[in-house]
This record gives C-alpha cells, sequence and structure tokens, in this order.
C-alpha cells in the first residue's frame, strides 16, 4: 500500500483493514471500532474514500445490504496486505524504541 | 441542516454505488464543521479519482496498453533518429566542418549512443516477453498471435532486405523515393503487428512489469538523444549553418527530425509514468 498511490487515505486505509480483519462491520461500526482502538475518529467523507481504494484494489468485498447498511469484509488479499503493513510498522516502531533507548541513556 | 445535501456534490457513479449507506451513516451521527469539510474534500477526489467498477481495467491489460504505447513511441523516435544520423553523409562536405567545431562530432556521437541505448533497452525489454508471448501462443494454439508475430517478423525482414539492396548500390531518385515509401508501409505494418501481438498475448502482470527496468534505459537514451539533437540543431545554425546546405539533412528534415524525436520522447514518458503507477494486483483505475 505504497503512501503515493492513496495519498490523504493512506493511515485511513490501514485503520479500516485492521478494523476489518477483526470481522465484517458496516460504516458506522467501524467508526465507533477504529475510535475504540486507535483514538482516531474518521469523517464519513475520509472513511468512503478508503473504502472505495480497498475495494478498487480487491482488499475488501462488499457484503450484501441490511437495509441502507452495507456491511464489508476483508478479502485474502487484503489480509495479506495488512500483515506486509503491520510488520513494516513493526520495524519502525523497533527501530523507534531503539532510538529512544539511545537517546535516554547518552 | 443535515449534511446529506453535500452528497449531491459527490459523482452520480459514486452516489449510485455508495451514496445511500453514507447518507444512513450521515443520519446517525451528528455532523460538524470538520465532517462538512471532509466531505467536500472526499466529493473533490471522487471526482478525480473514483472508477466505477464497470469501468476497470485489468491491471495486466493496463501495463500492456502502455508497453504499446512506449513501442509506438520508440518507432516514432527511431524514424527521427535514422533521419537525423544521416547528418554527417556525405562525410567530404562534413569533415571539414567538423575539424573548426570539434563540438559537432562530439553532439552526433553523443546522439547516436543515445539512440542506440534506447535501442538496447527495447531490445532487452522487448525480445523476451515477445519470444514468451510466442512459445505460449504456440503451446495453446492462439493463431492471432502467432499471425501478429509473422507479420511483424516478415515486415523487419523486408526492411533489412530493401535496405541492404539500397545501401549496396547508387540508385535512382524513384528508387530511393520507392524504398522510403515501402519502408514507411512497412514500419506502419510492422508497428501494428508488434501493438497485436503483446495486446492479445496471454502475458501475466509480473511477466509485463518486467519490462520496467529497460525502460528506464529507453527512456534516459531517448531523453539523451533528443537533448544532443537540440544542442546540435543549435550548434549547426549558429556556427554552421552551410551543413543544411551541403549534407543530406536539409533543414526540413532536420525540423522533422527534431520533432519526432520530441514526440517520441514524451509520448514514452507519458506512457511509463502511467504504467508505474498502476496499482500491484487485482484491477487498475482506467485505461
Amino acid at each position: 500500500m505504497p503512501r503515493t498511490e492513496v495519498g490523504r487515505f493512506s493511515d485511513a486505509l490501514f485503520l479500516v483493514l485492521s478494523s476489518l480483519a477483526g470481522g465484517s462491520k458496516h460504516g458506522y461500526a467501524m467508526i465507533e471500532d477504529i475510535v475504540a482502538f486507535s483514538g482516531t475518529e474518521l469523517e464519513p467523507g475520509t472513511l468512503y474514500g478508503a473504502i472505495a481504494r480497498l475495494e478498487q484494489r480487491g482488499l475488501i468485498e462488499p457484503l450484501p445490504a441490511e437495509e441502507r447498511r452495507r456491511p464489508y469484509r476483508i478479502t485474502p488479499a487484503g489480509v495479506e496486505a495488512l500483515k506486509a503493513q503491520v510488520e513494516t510498522m513493526a520495524q519502525v516502531v523497533s527501530a523507534g524504541q531503539r532510538r529512544l533507548r539511545l537517546l535516554e541513556g547518552s | 441542516m443535515r449534511p446529506g445535501w453535500i452528497l449531491r456534490l459527490y459523482p452520480r457513479a459514486w452516489r449510485l454505488r455508495y451514496g445511500d449507506e453514507m447518507a444512513a451513516l450521515l443520519e446517525e451521527r451528528p455532523a460538524t464543521f470538520a465532517t462538512y469539510l471532509d466531505l467536500f474534500l472526499g466529493a473533490l477526489d471522487a471526482s478525480l479519482n473514483y472508477v466505477p467498477p464497470e469501468r476497470m481495467v485489468p491491471v495486466a491489460e493496463r501495463l500492456k496498453a502502455d508497453i504499446v504505447v512506449r513501442f509506438c513511441a520508440f518507432v516514432l523516435f527511431g524514424f527521427g533518429w535514422l533521419l537525423l544520423a544521416r547528418l554527417n553523409d556525405p562525410v567530404v562536405s562534413f569533415a571539414p566542418v567538423a575539424a573548426l567545431y570539434p563540438g559537432l562530432t562530439l553532439l552526433l556521437d553523443a546522439f547516436k549512443l543515445a539512440g542506440v541505448i534506447a535501442a538496447i533497452g527495447i531490445a532487452l525489454g522487448g525480445l523476451p516477453l515477445v519470444g514468451m508471448a510466442v512459445r505460449r501462443a504456440a503451446v495453446r494454439r492462439q493463431p492471432d498471435v502467432l499471425r501478429a508475430f509473422w507479420w511483424a517478423a516478415a515486415s523487419a525482414l523486408l526492411f533489412a532486405l530493401a535496405t541492404l539492396a539500397v545501401a549496396e548500390a547508387h540508385p535512382a531518385f524513384w528508387i530511393v523515393t520507392a524504398y522510403l515509401a515501402l519502408s514507411l508501409g512497412l514500419l506502419l505494418l510492422g508497428t501494428i503487428a508488434v501493438a497485436g501481438l503483446v495486446l492479445k498475448a496471454d502475458l501475466e502482470e509480473r511477466e509485463l512489469r518486467r519490462t520496467s527496468l529497460p525502460a528506464i534505459l529507453v527512456l534516459y537514451g531517448m531523453a539523451g538523444s533528443l537533448i544532443a539533437a537540440v544542442a546540435l540543431g543549435v550548434l549547426v545554425a549558429s556556427a554552421a549553418p552551410s551543413l543544411l546546405v551541403s549534407q543530406d539533412v536539409g533543414p526540413g528534415m532536420f525540423s522533422v527530425s527534431v520533432l519526432l524525436l520530441g514526440l517520441g520522447t514524451v509520448l514514452a514518458f507519458m506512457g511509463a509514468r502511467h504504467g508505474w503507477l498502476a496499482p500491484a494486483g487485482g484491477t487498475g483505475t482506467g485505461a
């Protein structure tokens, strides 16, 4: 999920994929879930911009609508993309922690 | 005021796909100024970037189209290159001027070398791809791909034979004219055949992406050749305008050549940029 392809939606894509990794959800439930696990409240325009991009890339797929709400679920390709993103972030976190320890130790 | 009205700013295709669920979401949560601003930016983004599923093109098809664009760009460039490469012909009149202005030979050599680098890039990227497409077409019995290959090969062979025949003798003017007309026809036929071959062939995304590195050689070669040609033009016009009379390459031929080089280079950069932006896997956003 290179940042250049997704612009201001890159963080939103990650948050939506992470949310759907916990089970299928519709838009409102995703916003609530994302607030709960990350403290970030996505606005509807950003949320649906991310949903459209993820759907175009085959990383999530829509399920049959329940009245006016449509749930989405993560696809196997989405799981792979999320894994790759999480691994990258884990490396960044690990490097950041090491460097902070060095700073604090010096 | 509910923010539902702002959904009208979104493109129609977007509203058909997401309008209902977005409206339902907006009814469930309080709207703030940030919500309006976000929806406005979202509408702008959707207008610029949203492609409805029915208009989405598989990435492999998009990459094939980009390869064809780059190849056509190289053909345009190559034709311009062949015209200008004859600037030192006849050598008898070129050599004394070049002795006075060493920059002429330097720029002409740089122009030729950069063009050869671009041609090497085309060969490195294109030949394995064509080989793969033809082998696969033979195994899977795809007559349209094989037919395109034979047309391309026959055009290249005829062009080579005609060039050899003309180069070995000093033919009459009508023979040279006929040769040029035949070359143009064969070039057109060969280009169409290669384009058809690539577009119809069973090639996978990862195989098509292998042309990206050779494409860098092609692009740098074309850009370098174009820059050298423009510098050559400036030098000839300012220091040695007599060459435009004494050489086979007159002012008109020089201008056409630089125009073709420029068109080819710009087209190749556009094709490459389009191809490299294609997202990995799944589908792309438009052809």
